[in-house]
């Protein structure tokens, strides 16, 4: 702004106001006050009040905080409603280049936000597109939010169909088409309540485009939502359970996809102790702080193996014959045609509910159940299975020095280097990928207590999940200050690489490091197997499983997108301060890339 | 096929450049005993790619999956004999006298026990004693 003009004393007083402009004539007076005359093409254009407006209200009360999309004609009334009427807040739309990155970074969100996003699809191509995605999630057990346009009147007739959820059925848990915006409301509800009560899983509303741009008749109340209760085991399994536990001498505990949320691990550790049982939880996101003592298998065989939402069908390494418990929700999201979960789950006892909405009344009767000459025994075993704990994680940690100066980097040494630069953030951090194909070397090598420090895998094996749930990940971590972390292959990364222009687009703080191997490994490991058992030479075990000739320039990929990127990094050496300097960055808000030739497996 | 140099980058060889040896050792006329043959460390450097050896041991033989391979537990004799019958072969595929010859084995071999070692003690690496023993204050992050 300019100063103003110091004015002295003896300046002349200033001239009085005159009119800046002429009054008003009569007519231009009847121009401006009068409603203009639209012609009756012009009438039947303009809609004042769109019904998908009262749409928005609706995602609004359902707290959805963002709409990961990618544009299409079957959506447009929405579209339009959610940046003009909802001034694209609750729900903000966020451009995506592909469906599959849509609906993926929505279940990355879910994954640290504990609630669902939104994902807003073409009709019929879009939904296509994002089918993998969803498929994923549902085998994830975590809940997506999507929303489909349908445009019969649209300008490709291809991309209507009569039953629009008929190709994702399957694998999502609810769809319906609303007739009315009355029942949208309803509907709307009805499907965040499902998709957010376990097993939780994605649901889908079909959008008809006169829906949302018919003229809003009356003011249709918002319906309000009452939050979900879980469903747990009954109080009579819950005591026989307990029984059992406090019986056993060697207990196992054995998580998959139990902890939703802090809370859960929380509990987990609060059974763990009491029953001073091994948990083996760190396999598909964190169930178990990585350093517990109790954190593994434990020792000597186990006579009882509580399996608690297992990813398979149950069971423990190190297990003799004895009693199998298995308390699961994928019972209740059985699907005919794919074979999810590998089948039915094994046990003496199985219980379909929620393992951990069970645990605080299990938490309960264990500590009812127990007397001091269990406990006594449980302290005695608790310290052998400390010093195993101690003594395999020095194992672990001494095994990172294999190939320590190796090039091309070794994974074990690409995640030690990260490991300071992230520890002390002040906000935190949080691992954002899978890390099976890496060796584990995260989860062996960082201290893990927190839900978001491990979000687990892809759910159902689908690849092209790491790059768009890790950014998805990482734009529910920003508003906690955490600095994301997504250690990825090169595979995983070229389905749509497009989604690290969203994340720079959208300003989403995110260090992804591409684990570099030029191939997609688990695919060369495979061929090589079967050409050995075919007996038929295994030089040709790389066609097709390689990416290389030409190898990929992730560095100008990703600065084509617009991020920082360095690379290819190939000299073990140049690891540390490279690192140093893509962490700056996303500690200062944006995303970063770095190419790294990385040894194949870890 | 075609070489893709990888090794290249960590050790100098172009791997077009030793196809053609390749080819020649292949025609190589299998040794009534193994552990006579002399191994061609160059030549076994580019098949320990070609047979995809690096997929599972990494690239100098002490990553991965599989076994440590570098220094080798066996001599030459013992590994020959491992590679034809390997005790699981669903985790180590068996390799036949007439898809690897005795002699591409000992040249794997050579290449094998000619690798210096890239992994230092765990001692003697920082950050790994600090992720022992240093890491305490690490343990309760704000949130
Ligand atoms: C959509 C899809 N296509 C193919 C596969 C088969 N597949 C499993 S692992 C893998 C390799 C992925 O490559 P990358 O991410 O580079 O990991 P790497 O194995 O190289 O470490 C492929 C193609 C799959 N799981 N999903
Ligand atoms: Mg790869």
């Amino acid at each position: 702004m300019l100063a103003a003009e110091p004015t002295s004393a003896s300046a002349p007083p200033p001239e009085p106001k005159r009119p800046s402009a002429l009054p008003p004539t009569e007519a231009a007076l009847a121009r401006e006050t009068q409603a203009v005359q639209r012609t009756p093409a012009v009438e039947s254009y303009i809609v004042e009040n769109p019904a998908s407006d009262q749409m928005v209200d609706v995602l609004r009360a359902l707290d959805l905080e963002y709409c990961a999309s990618n544009p299409g004609s079957s959506f447009e009334g929405l579209q339009e409603s959610i940046v003009n009427y909802g001034d694209n807040r609750m729900p903000e739309f966020l451009t995506c280049l592909h469906e599959e990155s849509a609906v993926a970074m929505a279940h990355g969100y879910a994954k640290i936000e504990g609630k669902p996003m939104m994902a807003l699809l073409h009709g019929t191509v879009g939904l296509q597109h994002g089918a993998m995605a969803i498929y994923n999630a549902y085998a994830d057990r975590v809940p997506v939010y999507i929303v489909v346009g349908l445009d019969n009147d649209g300008p490709v007739a291809a991309h209507n169909a009569l039953d629009m959820a008929a190709m994702v059925r399957d694998f999502v848990k609810w769809d319906h088409q609303p007739e009315s915006l009355d029942q949208f409301g309803r509907s709307a509800v009805r499907a965040y309540t499902l998709a957010t009560t376990p097993p939780m899983a994605p649901v889908l509303l079909v959008l008809d485009a006169r829906l949302q741009k018919a003229p809003l008749e009356g003011a249709p109340a918002v319906p309000t939502l009452s939050a979900p209760r879980f469903p747990a085991a009954d109080s009579a399994s819950v005591k026989e359970i307990a029984r059992l536990l406090v019986a056993a001498n060697s207990p196992r505990i054995n998580a998959g996809q139990v902890a939703r949320t802090q809370e859960g691990i929380d509990l987990l550790v609060e059974l763990a102790e009491l029953l001073q049982a091994p948990v083996n939880g760190v396999t598909n996101r964190l169930n178990f702080p990585s350093r517990h003592p109790l954190a593994g298998t434990g020792t000597g065989l186990g006579d009882l193996v509580l399996n608690l939402e297992p990813t398979g069908r149950g069971g423990a390494p190190g297990m003799a014959n004895g009693t199998t418990i298995t308390i699961s929700a994928s019972e209740l999201l059985v699907t005919s045609n794919y074979n999810v979960r590998g089948g039915a789950r094994r046990g003496d006892i199985v219980v379909a509910a929620d393992a951990q909405a069970t645990l605080p009344a299990l938490i309960e009767e264990v500590r009812r159940q127990v007397t001091d000459d269990r406990k006594r025994h449980f302290e005695e075993r608790g310290q052998r299975y400390a010093l195993t704990h101690a003594r395999r994680r020095q194992r672990e940690v001494a095994d990172a020095r294999h190939g320590w100066d190796a090039t091309p980097v070794s994974l074990a040494r690409v995640a030690a280097e990260l490991w300071p630069l992230i520890r002390d953030h002040e906000d935190d951090w949080s691992f954002v990928s899978p890390q099976r194909f890496l060796g584990s070397w995260p989860g062996k090598l960082w201290n893990m207590t927190r839900s978001h420090h491990f979000i687990g895998n892809h759910g159902a094996g689908g690849m092209g999940y790491g790059a768009p749930a890790a950014v998805g990940a990482a734009l529910a971590n920003r508003k906690y200050g955490r600095i994301s972390i997504n250690i990825q292959g090169d595979g995983d990364l070229n389905y749509a690489p497009g989604v690290l222009w969203t994340a720079a687009h959208h300003q989403i703080p995110l260090l992804t490091i591409v684990a570099n191997n030029r191939a997609y490994h688990q695919e060369l490991m495979f061929m090589q197997q079967q050409c050995a058992a075919r007996n038929r030479g295994v030089d040709r075990a790389r066609i097709g499983t390689t990416i290389e000739d030409p190898n990929i320039d992730y560095t100008q990929m990703a600065k084509a997108y617009g991020l920082y990127a360095e690379g290819p990094i190939a000299n073990p050496n140049d690891l540390g301060p490279a690192l140093r300097r893509a962490v700056d960055r996303v500690k200062a808000g944006e995303p970063a890339l770095l190419d790294v030739l990385t040894q194949p497996r870890g | 096929m075609r070489m893709t140099g990888w090794l290249s980058l960590g050790l100098g060889v172009s791997g077009a450049a030793l196809f053609t040896v390749v080819t020649a050792g292949a025609t190589i006329e299998p040794s009534q005993d193994p552990a006579a043959l002399r191994g061609d460390t160059d030549r076994g450097r580019v098949l320990f790619e070609t047979y995809t050896c690096y997929g599972c041991h990494g690239y100098t033989g002490e990553t991965g999956f599989g076994p440590r391979l570098n220094p080798p537990r066996h001599d030459q004799a013992e590994f020959v004999q491992y590679l034809r019958n390997p005790r699981n072969p669903r985790r180590m595929p068996p390799y036949q006298q007439d898809d690897a010859s005795d002699q591409t084995l000992a040249d794997i071999f050579a290449y094998l026990t000619s690798l210096p070692s890239a992994s230092p003690e765990a001692e003697s690496i920082p950050l790994l004693q600090t992720i022992l023993t240093g890491d305490e204050n690490a343990d309760d992050p704000p949130n």
